[in-house]
């Protein structure tokens, strides 16, 4: 059990919480990557950067002024999108598959850290679980992704194409 | 014996301003069982949140500390006092003057009020107490604690209200007495079911002061305590919590509303309990105590009367209960019903509460304030702010938990069962039938059909009427057109540097002599936008809360609204209401022309009369008009009438039976609506705003339909409301409703008293005559040379122009400076300076009223020059709101003179560290961007911005196109992405938890000062006295004139006050405190010339801030566009071509300080003072200048700040020795023994340690030292691994770096790693 407020601007650096967190929970994180298994209102408010995973239930206004990094919520109840803040995040589910092996990766070390018996349990039934997540990512953050996605692919090709075996 | 209170006001201090935060907590056996071991643990947990409280001065003496606890029956028959069967008779601790005779007076008054009630005095008893264990200052207010029991053969509740009754009328009797010590006198408690010990002590100290407390016999099942933290180190045994009822950590921000709204209420109360004894109890609200001994009269009152504990407090502090609130439809029903008998006591609040059998806790809808349960396999319940307070092993705990906003949690120890909130709410919500009431009895503005619609257009009378209510050009195009165009307020930047309304000499509206305040330290702003759901306008009209003893449907015969302004065709709706509870009065706000003064102040008097004739005929609502306005009547300001039907209908106690509407063509910015509100009325229709907006619709200055443009406009004007309370840390309108959260700035004591009753105002001004005067220009203008053609006056408040007011940096001052910093010439520089001294003597500026008193020495004797740049600094301007060039080139300059630059909210290059270019200050703001443990560690100064002078009380936002790759890098963000920066500091909700990041500061870098800045309002010298006892070294006070990179345009004009404000009132709240000498006092705020730095060191202060000055001297031409990223000298902007236009020099800025600090010297000589030091607080060298003045500073008086408190003459009255806090026992100096390996040759290390939470902010001390010799790099992953069993204090792994791994098992407080760096 967490007090109230915890990780306010973090940059970078990794914790794992076995046990519920309180109100404001990764408040403007900022590049904190950080597991959680239920929050309080206000989690990830004003957060910028980072990963934040909450494996059970969370506050009231979730992802309120969320503008960067990405959240994974374990909704089991299926009401998820009520207590989100809707206002600049979009939610989907977790897909991609950069996106599950993160996810899973980020289980996985609770589960070394704290031997959680959650992360435990939703390890072993994953394929039962994964559809319950729920990605959380600003509208804006996804954008300016794509854009240094396509800017790496776009290099790489351009190393490809500089590559000496290629040169003539 | 010193008086038991507050001083009394004088000088700038006023007492209403004092605030105080806490721990709390409690412990319970949930069967009821009652042993000597639960007060024991109650005590414990009070000693464990010690760090939360603070002492005085003296360092011995608490803020107060206290326990509650059931009457301990078994006790007072080991004592064998003749006591009846437990619940027959009643007792309290009674604290009396401790001269013998008074003392024995009130014994007398009480008994006798104990005989008139009924019931027979058994006996007087001496407490034991040992006077030796409390510091000085309590002692020289300590008094004479005596217990008085009583009996009488009655059941127990009417015993108890029986008790009530004489306690309420002794209290009466003897603070309406003529003896001298009668604020001694006090009963903690008067019951038979609880008993209350408390005083001014330090956690530790109650016990031993208390000797009772020690007794084996002395049993309870439940025991309540309380720690304060408060503001002041004034005496006040009374104020030590816990209260009757409560023990609350919090602060209660709409506490004047409440007070004024229960006052009013008491001519319609009727109780079936009371009957008619109900006026024996009045005041409910005892004068002159503090927001948490308010609320705990009403709560003991509205119990006592017969509402249940939970009840009482579900209506007091409603959980928030709009859409996206998942709280069931009727308990939803439940808050509505009860929104219209009684407004929210708003703020954070964190409230534990007991009558004797029920045990509880709640929390505010916002929940700012912690509090952790823990429930044990035998059925103890602990309570506190914090988690450890109280230690079980694993085995034993049962269940955790922590209170959730809004909820509560309630313990019953007679059936010993633990109440959920869901239980207790579901019963509450089934009382009545409140969704029935509801959709029975209330209207809802939108359902209300319409009869007829009313057009905007007003038509020829556009043209006069504009004129009348002063429209300017600037208002037309820039206020209302931006307003109605995009749904905003406008954004604007730089500072406010034109007069105060009372010291121009053009005619103003009345609003302007009014400014907003807001929340500083002792409690948060709200983030209005991200918060929405804690967030309402709701409103009601109507006969509110009639008798709010009882339930009827009719108590909700009300008009729901949900927005508070409303249309002219809305306005119509109500006008047209036929039901006889929605029946209303129009009373005209106008006055005669031809009548002078005279006949000005009879129209005046004549509407008050009328105001209370609508109410004696049973009117339901009344409706102010200025609508016929024409050449021969006149309007009065809208806001003087509202405020003085308002309070006139208070004093008659006929207020809470009518409400007030405002239909005036006089408002049309967010603050004037905002005044209207906060001085009572419940809407308002400002129909000019509306022709107004119709007319550029017409005119195609707007190209939207007007449809569209009105509702932009309401909605601009909605948002900017919920700013406005927001930034108070007030969530509803409801409650913000005659809250009166203004000062006033230049308006008569005569008008303050009667109308604005409770408003700080300092310096006098204007009353009728004035008014009638400015409303005659304004009428005279529109109707004595009458012209078709409408215009609109150019007036100049928001930009320089050429016939328009005063601006202090205008053309020939920004000139002149210029051009003496870049040629090096003293003599341009002594024409600059002989301007802007002349022009402050217009005058503009407070410190132009002002002159010092001469004894000229030799100017050889004086201190060096460099002496006195050394108290220079640069204001906090972020590298993103200027650029690299400006930036650079002033920590540059101030690097070479021995100033101090600032690097503002944004990090800085570690590159810069250890260079020329390194900027000593370091700032720590709400967004903590770039706030890495190697950024503390290189500053001398680490500065918390707790807020703005342009816009304090709201955060900012830096949009993601301004955020490129190196501004990204420096703030760790990614670039293109939008930063946010909340209004508050989310780890600072009371200062408490400042000095707890003061405390994490002082840990990361030892070796660096703690500044705080704060900005001037009335208040700001309690909340320095606060700040000084949580150990800041430095506190900076920035006037409302300070700079802004870009802010809303009505803030940078209407929160905040002018910086000789804020200085003067800090300076004499320290010394009265005995709190100056621990801390340096710095001001900022429109500072240009050696004679403003003299002046403002008189008034207090020993450093000095300049930032437009500095950016002027850089090439800074005032165009108003650095929130554009515009700016054409290359100074506030980001773009690369315009940078290359900055030909700034940092020798510029070492010039202009050379300059200021020769001049300096040229007055030290002429004052005859050698050394700065001796200058600093000396306003008896300061006069008033009588010769400076205008038509409307008749009674323009500053003797309030020239007042120097008699505690001067004891104490120091500028800084004489360091603030520190000892770090010797912080475990981080055993982490860096055991670690030392690992630090210095990258050895790894594994540590174990157990901890409490006493221990904070542990690993913070460790990883600065790593940062000091690794810089941001740290060292390599899991270097040093150390694992922690317990419970950790606050802060735990603050601002750990890379390399450090920390494994906590077991629980942690709040804070837990903050600012971690890698």
């Amino acid at each position: 059990m967490i007090q109230t407020i915890t990780l306010e601007r973090v940059f970078r650096g990794e914790v794992y919480i076995q046990g519920v967190a309180g109100e404001r929970f990764c408040v403007r994180n900022s590049g904190a990557k950080a597991v959680v298994e239920g929050s309080g209102d206000h989690c990830c408010e004003y957060m910028t950067g980072g990963r934040t995973v909450v494996l059970g239930t969370t506050g009231r206004n979730f992802a309120a002024g969320m503008s960067g990094g990405i959240a994974y919520v374990l909704d089991e109840v299926g009401d998820f999108e009520y207590y989100c803040n809707t206002g600049l995040v979009e939610l989907g589910p977790v897909e991609d598959k950069a996106d599950i092996s993160e996810l899973q990766e980020l289980i996985g070390k609770h589960l070394l850290y704290t031997q959680s018996p959650l992360a435990n349990k939703l390890l072993t039934n994953w394929e039962e679980f994964l559809p319950k997540f729920v990605k959380v990512i600003p509208l804006e953050y996804k954008k300016v992704l794509n854009e240094m996605k396509l800017k790496e692919v776009k290099r790489k090709l351009e190393l490809a194409e500089d590559a000496p075996d290629r040169r003539e | 014996m010193e008086s038991n209170s507050f001083p009394k006001a004088q000088g700038l201090y006023d007492p209403k301003n004092e605030h105080d935060a806490c721990g709390i907590g409690f412990v319970a056996h949930i069967k009821g069982h009652k042993s000597h071991d639960i007060i024991e643990r109650g005590l414990t947990v009070l000693v464990n949140m010690d760090h939360r409280g603070a002492t005085s001065s003296d360092n011995k003496t608490g803020d107060g500390a206290g326990i509650l606890m059931q009457l301990p029956h078994d006790f007072y028959l080991s004592l064998k006092i003749a006591v009846p069967e437990a619940g027959k008779y009643g007792t309290g601790l009674v604290f009396l003057p401790e001269d013998k005779k008074e003392a024995d007076h009130c014994a007398e008054i009480l008994n006798k009020f104990v005989a008139a009630e009924g019931l027979q005095l058994i006996s007087w008893r001496d407490v034991p107490v040992d006077s030796s264990v409390i510091g000085e200052i309590a002692k020289r207010s300590e008094p004479l604690i005596r217990q008085i029991f009583v009996k009488g053969d009655y059941e127990q509740d009417i015993l108890e209200r029986k008790l009530f009754l004489a306690r309420k009328q002794a209290e009466r009797s003897i603070r309406e007495s003529n003896l001298t010590q009668k604020d001694a006198f006090c009963l903690p408690s008067f019951s038979s079911k609880t008993l209350i010990y408390k005083g001014m002590f330090t956690p530790d100290q109650l016990r031993d002061y208390f000797k009772d407390l020690t007794n084996p016999a002395m049993t309870s099942a439940i025991a309540l305590v309380h720690s304060r933290f408060s503001t002041n180190t004034f005496p006040t045994w009374s104020l030590a919590q816990p209260f009757r009822m409560i023990a609350h950590n919090g602060e209660i921000n709409t506490i004047k509303g409440n007070r004024q709204w229960m006052h009013a209420r008491e001519s319609l109360l009727e109780s079936d309990l009371f009957g008619s004894e109900i006026e024996k109890i009045f005041p409910i609200i005892e004068p002159g105590k503090s927001d948490s001994a308010s609320f705990d009269n009403t709560l003991e009152f509205l119990h006592l009367a017969g509402r249940s504990m939970p009840h009482s407090i579900c209506m007091m502090i409603p959980e928030s209960f709009n859409e996206k609130n998942p709280i069931p439809e009727d308990l939803k029903a439940f808050y509505e019903y009860h929104s219209t008998i009684m407004e929210p006591w708003d703020g954070p609040a964190s409230m534990v509460f007991s009558d004797g059998r029920y045990i509880g806790g709640t929390l505010d809808r916002s929940g700012l304030r912690p509090s952790r349960y823990v429930i044990t396999k035998n059925d103890l319940i602990v309570m506190g702010s914090e988690v450890g307070v109280q230690v079980f092993k694993a085995d034993e705990i049962k269940e955790k938990g922590r209170l959730r906003p809004g909820k509560l949690l309630l313990v019953d120890t007679e059936r010993g069962i633990i109440i959920p909130d869901q239980e207790v709410k579901a019963e509450l919500s089934q009382r009545n039938p409140y969704g029935d009431w509801l959709k029975e009895n209330r209207l809802e503005l939108e359902k209300i059909s319409v009869r007829q619609r009313v057009s905007s257009n007003i038509g020829d009378l556009f043209g006069p009427y504009s004129k009348v209510f002063g429209y300017s050009k600037e208002e037309m195009m820039i206020v209302i057109k931006e307003m109605a165009e995009t749904a905003q307020e406008p954004t604007s930047s730089m500072g406010n540097d034109t007069p105060l309304a009372v010291l121009s000499d053009k005619p103003k509206r009345f609003f302007s002599y009014f400014r907003q305040l807001f929340a500083q330290v002792t409690n948060p702003p709200i983030d209005p936008i991200r918060e929405g759901l804690v967030m309402s306008l709701t409103h009601y009209i109507g006969s509110v809360s009639s008798n709010i003893l009882e339930e009827t449907p009719n108590h909700c015969s009300l008009i729901k609204f949900d927005s508070p302004i409303i249309t002219n065709t809305d306005l119509g709706k109500i006008k047209d209401l036929k039901h006889e509870s929605f029946t209303h009065a129009i009373i005209p706000m106008l006055f005669p022309v031809n009548g002078g003064a005279a006949g000005f102040k009879k129209a005046f008097d004549a509407m008050l009369v009328e105001a209370e004739k609508a109410v004696d005929e049973n009117k339901n609502f009344i409706i102010l008009s200025d609508r016929n306005v024409d050449e021969n009547m006149a309007p009065i300001p809208s806001l003087l009438s509202v405020a003085a039907v308002h309070h006139h209908l208070i004093k008659s106690k006929k207020r809470m039976q009518i409400g007030i509407i405002v239909e005036s063509a006089e408002p049309r910015e967010i603050m004037h609506f905002a005044l209207l509100f906060g001085y009572g009325a419940s809407v308002v229709n400002p129909y000019l705003a509306f022709a107004a907006i119709d007319y550029l619709v017409n005119e195609e200055e707007i190209k939207l339909p007007y449809a569209e443009a009105r509702k932009n406009y309401i909605k601009s004007i909605d948002k900017g409301l919920l700013k406005v309370i927001s930034k108070m840390g007030i969530s509803t309108l409801q409650s913000y409703h005659g809250a009166e959260l203004f000062e006033a700035v230049g308006v008569s004591d005569e008008l303050i008293d009667n109308y604005f009753k409770g408003t700080p105002s300092r310096i006098g001004g204007v009353s009728y005559e004035e008014i009638f005067k400015e409303a005659m220009i304004f009428h005279d203008d529109a109707y004595k040379n009458p012209t078709k053609k409408v215009s609109f006056s150019t007036v100049g408040e928001y930009h320089y122009r050429n016939q328009g007011e005063f601006h202090a940096w205008n053309p020939q001052s920004v000139g002149l400076l210029q051009w003496a910093t870049k040629s090096d010439d003293y003599q341009t520089y002594k024409k600059f300076s002989k301007l802007v001294d002349d022009q402050n003597a217009q005058p503009a500026f407070i410190r132009g009223i002002l002159k010092w008193k001469h004894n000229p020495i030799p100017i050889e004797e004086v201190e060096p020059a460099e002496n006195i740049m050394k108290r220079f600094v640069t204001g906090a301007m972020s590298y993103g709101s200027i650029s690299k060039e400006a930036h650079e080139a002033i920590a540059v300059a101030m690097n070479i003179i021995g100033g101090r630059s600032n690097t503002g909210e944004g990090g800085e290059d570690a590159g810069r560290f250890g260079t020329d270019r390194n900027s000593k200050i370091k700032q720590i703001a709400s967004g903590r961007f770039g706030v890495t443990n190697n950024y503390l560690i290189n500053a001398q100064e680490l500065q918390i911005k707790i807020a703005q002078g342009a816009k304090p009380g709201e955060g900012g936002q830096l949009p993601g196109f301004k955020i490129n790759k190196i501004i990204a890098k420096l703030r760790h963000s990614t670039p293109g992405i939008t930063l946010i920066s909340p209004p508050p500091h989310h780890d600072i909700y009371s200062i408490e938890d400042l000095a707890q990041l003061i405390f994490d500061l002082k840990n990361v870098n030892p070796d660096a000062k703690v500044s705080v800045k704060l900005v001037a309002e009335s208040g700001v010298g309690t909340i320095a006295a606060g700040v000084a006892k949580g150990f800041s070294d430095i506190i900076i006070v920035s006037g409302c004139e300070g700079g802004t990179g870009a802010s809303p345009a009505s803030s940078i004009k209407h929160a905040g006050l002018p910086a000789e404000f804020g200085i003067a009132e800090t300076q004499q709240t320290l010394v009265m405190n005995n709190l100056r000498g621990r801390v340096k006092l710095q001001v900022d705020g429109q500072l240009k010339t050696g004679r403003d730095v003299v002046i403002m060191g008189m008034l207090g202060a020993e450093e000095f801030g300049f930032a437009t000055g500095a950016l002027i001297s850089l090439g800074c031409i005032m165009m108003r566009k650095c929130h554009l990223n515009t700016c054409p000298a290359g100074i506030a902007t980001q773009n690369k071509e315009l940078r290359k236009r900055f030909l700034g020099r940092s020798q510029f800025v070492i010039n202009y300080f050379t300059f200021i600090s020769q001049e300096i010297r040229e007055y030290m000589a002429e004052i005859g003072v050698r050394n700065f030091d001796d200058l600093v607080g000396r306003v008896d060298l300061l006069e008033q200048n009588h010769e400076v003045t205008n038509w409307k500073m008749k009674n323009v008086d500053l003797s309030k700040f020239l007042n120097l408190p008699k505690e001067a003459k004891l104490y120091p009255i500028r800084n004489t020795h360091p603030n520190t806090k000892n770090l010797d026992d912080v475990i981080d100096k055993t982490l860096i023994k055991e670690a030392n390996k690992a630090i210095k040759s990258g050895e790894k290390v594994w540590l174990s340690h157990s901890i409490h939470n006493a221990m904070r902010t542990v690993g913070a001390m460790l990883s600065g030292q790593i940062s000091k010799r690794y810089g941001e790099e740290g060292l390599p992953k899991d270097t040093i691994n150390c694992t922690f069993t317990g419970t950790a204090g606050q802060s735990f792994g603050a601002f750990l770096v890379k390399g450090v791994s920390f494994k906590l098992e077991g629980d942690s407080n709040d804070y837990l790693g903050k600012g971690l760096s890698r």
